[in-house]
């Protein structure tokens, strides 16, 4: 695992447990790859909002900002936690039919390669939520839907790239569970059901 | 926070850095300045300007690198910053159309906040950033006194938190006056629209005066003074033509006359309000429609051309749909009678309701009065047997108003009637229509028509089988015809004489014919 793919899985599974505004603009930073100013800011934003890792996320964090050059004293400090909360908040579908901006994203997952499911959720009513199965260099690609997104209007977009098979975690469960389909690769399908 | 001297300010990096990263994250970094978090403004600050790869002049790069030396960062700018690059001017273009809810909302900041300030409103038309929010971006620009001592950080921010709250999320720049602001700001300034204080020339630099002058505040946004109470002057224009209405006496000496004591409201809001009602039937007339609303209206003199407006609205042909026989809501629509077919209000029945117009009355319906003249006719009186041996010669007769009937029986027959003198009735009440005496109804024995329509003559013994009732509607009616054709005054029992009484036009009903005596 690189630590691109370490500081992306560490970035999605810090989902709804992070402040939206800090955790698009780190994922923001990880796709333009700034990899210093991120190696330095996740490990003080972990601190300053108290949000623990657990032993996983803790590797995860080693092998993200310890290579890039992060405080070791930084690290260290970083509250342990034994297992992921359970989520707390709520995921809707919303309103049935797409808007500009799903459809912006449609249009880029669409192209992107590796992608195999689009899905959008509405977290309390008021935060769109974009869930992401597949994809390569999943890191560009939210970049890319959050800058999508930011312009259409949404000040902290939350774009969840997942990957294609795997346990999501349980922030990622409720969504996808409240989430409504948006679209789904033709050629996952078709694989699928062979 | 605040140091307007050395120009290194974390508040004047800011402002050098306005339209190089996003708003959402200079507005953040404004607000931890703001509350002494220079630290971190600075590390987001610095890891947006690594991660978009933003160049910067020489002077603003040196100052984010001293700046991170100062608050001591881990990060190493200098080395990951990019290059400097020279720049000249700025790229962002702005525009000052679509700022008048951004106007209104910073025209309602409170004078405490814009004390001492000008302040001017734009958007902003290019991204700024590599994450841009939605294009235009609200911009907000103050400029404070060089002797006001209130931090302008701490501005900025409660500035931008009270324009969030009045719900536009906007950039604010606070600039110094007597200070050169950055190329952003000039740029924002001379396409921006005052709101605050007076419109006047800032502070730039020498070679950069080609650019026009802001645009003047008069055309859409008053300035009106901080907190100052705007003054309104008194209007004075001369009263409108007025059509004088048919039948009333002339009013000339009731007008309101301009008042040479300024009032507190313009004297003619209320005729303006009443002109911009919507009139469902209003026909429109070409070019003379309202013009634009301007903004600003609550803290600045009201245009002149709404003072013109009331007069082209009064002029408009107002033409309401009124239904027949209801003149009330034509005469309210329009009670000036500008309209050749409105009805005119009448002094003692302006709700109309006493008397009808004649272009409502539809001669080919049936006469609803019918059974009025069969009880004129008196058959009803004579038994069977005395209508079959003779039928007495009865008049078909318009009906009468009411009218003073004496109370002693009338004489034997043949009876003349004497003439009795009706009341007189007002000049003003007396355009009625008359009514047609009805056809004879086939199968009822009905007299024909008398010769002589001034009495009414009948048969020995059949006043002595009347009542004392009939006996006076008999005198009544021999009193009318007797007098030339009086029109009736209203179909309806209740509204003659009495229409204007009731507190609600209808009056008392009149009392019956056995009452009446």
């Amino acid at each position: 695992m690189t630590s691109r793919q370490a500081a992306h899985d560490l970035l999605v599974g810090l989902a709804g447990r992070l402040s939206d505004e800090m955790t698009w603009r780190l994922r923001d930073w990880l796709a333009a790859e700034a990899f210093g100013p991120l190696g330095e800011m996740l490990p003080r934003e972990l601190l300053r909002q108290r949000v623990g890792l657990t032993d996983t996320e803790r590797e995860l964090l080693v092998r993200s900002s310890g290579e890039w050059g992060a405080a070791r004293r930084l690290l260290e400090a970083v509250l342990p936690l034994e297992s992921v909360p359970a989520a707390g908040a709520v995921f809707a579908a919303g309103p049935d039919g797409l808007d500009v901006a799903a459809l912006s994203v449609l249009g880029v997952v669409r192209g992107h390669p590796g992608c195999v499911e689009l899905r959008q959720a509405w977290r309390d009513g008021t935060q769109r939520v974009v869930l992401v199965h597949g994809g390569e260099r999943p890191w560009a690609l939210t970049g890319t839907l959050q800058r999508v997104l930011r312009a259409h209007g949404d000040r902290t977009p939350c774009v969840e790239v997942l990957p294609a098979h795997g346990e999501p975690a349980a922030y990622h469960q409720a969504a996808i569970i409240g989430s409504a389909p948006l679209w789904r690769s033709a050629v996952e399908a078709v694989a699928a059901g062979a | 926070m605040d140091d307007r001297t050395t120009g290194e300010s974390p508040h004047e990096l800011l402002l050098a850095l306005a339209g190089r990263i996003d708003d959402d994250l200079l507005a953040w970094c404004r607000e931890l300045v703001a509350v002494g978090e220079d630290a971190r403004a600075l590390e987001l600050i610095t890891a947006t300007l690594i991660a978009d790869r933003t160049p910067l002049p020489a002077p603003e790069r040196a100052a984010v690198v001293a700046a991170t030396r100062t608050a001591r960062l881990d990060v190493d700018a200098d080395a990951t910053l990019p290059a400097a690059a020279p720049e000249h001017g700025t790229p962002h273009r702005f525009a000052a159309a679509g700022s008048e809810r951004l106007a209104a909302a910073v025209g309602s900041l409170s004078a405490r906040q814009v004390a001492g300030c000008r302040t001017w409103v734009t958007s902003r038309l290019t991204p700024a950033g590599a994450a841009s929010g939605p294009l235009p971006q609200p911009v907000v620009l103050v400029e404070v006194g060089t002797g006001d001592t209130r931090p302008v950080d701490v501005l900025a921010y409660q500035i931008a938190v009270a324009c969030g709250r009045a719900g536009v999320d906007a950039a604010v720049e606070v600039v110094v006056a007597g200070v050169v602001p950055p190329p952003y700001q000039q740029a924002a300034l001379l396409r921006a629209l005052p709101v605050h204080g007076e419109a006047g020339p800032v502070a730039r630099p020498a070679d950069d005066v080609t650019a026009p002058d802001p645009p003047t505040l008069g055309r859409t946004v008053p300035p009106p003074a901080p907190r100052a109470v705007p003054a309104v002057e008194p209007v004075v224009e001369a009263p409108a033509p007025v059509t004088p209405l048919r039948g009333l006496p002339s009013i000339d000496h009731e007008l309101p006359r301009p008042d040479p004591v300024p009032h507190d409201l313009p004297p003619r809001e209320l005729p303006r309000r009443d002109a911009a009602r919507p009139t469902p039937a209003r026909t429109p007339r070409p070019g003379a429609g309202p013009g634009p609303v301007p903004i600003g209206r609550r803290n600045g003199r009201a245009p002149t051309v709404e003072n013109e407006q009331p007069a082209d609205v009064r002029a408009l042909p107002v033409t309401l749909p009124s239904a027949p026989g209801s003149p009330a809501p034509a005469s309210l629509a329009d009670p000036m009678g500008g309209s050749p077919q409105a009805v005119r209000i009448d002094a003692d029945d302006p709700l109309g309701i006493g008397r009808l117009p004649r272009e409502d009355r539809a001669p080919a319906t049936p006469d609803p009065d019918a059974w009025l003249a069969d009880w004129i006719t008196g058959d009803w009186a004579i038994p069977p047997e005395s209508t079959d041996a003779a039928p007495a010669p009865v008049v078909d007769h318009p009906p009468a108003v009411d009218q003073p009937v004496p109370d002693r029986p009338v004489a034997a027959p043949p009876i003349i009637a004497p003439p009795i003198a009706a009341p007189p009735i007002p000049a003003e009440r007396v355009e009625i229509d008359r009514v047609d005496p009805p056809p004879p109804r086939p199968g009822r024995r009905r007299a024909e028509p008398a010769a002589e329509p001034t009495g009414i003559v009948l048969r020995p013994g059949s006043v002595d089988r009347l009542s004392d009732t009939d006996r006076d509607l008999l005198v009544r009616l021999q009193s009318e015809l007797s007098d030339p054709p009086r029109p009736r005054v209203s179909r309806r029992a209740g509204i003659a004489g009495a229409a204007s009484t009731g507190p609600s036009g209808g009056g008392q009903p009149a009392a019956p014919p056995d009452d009446a005596r």
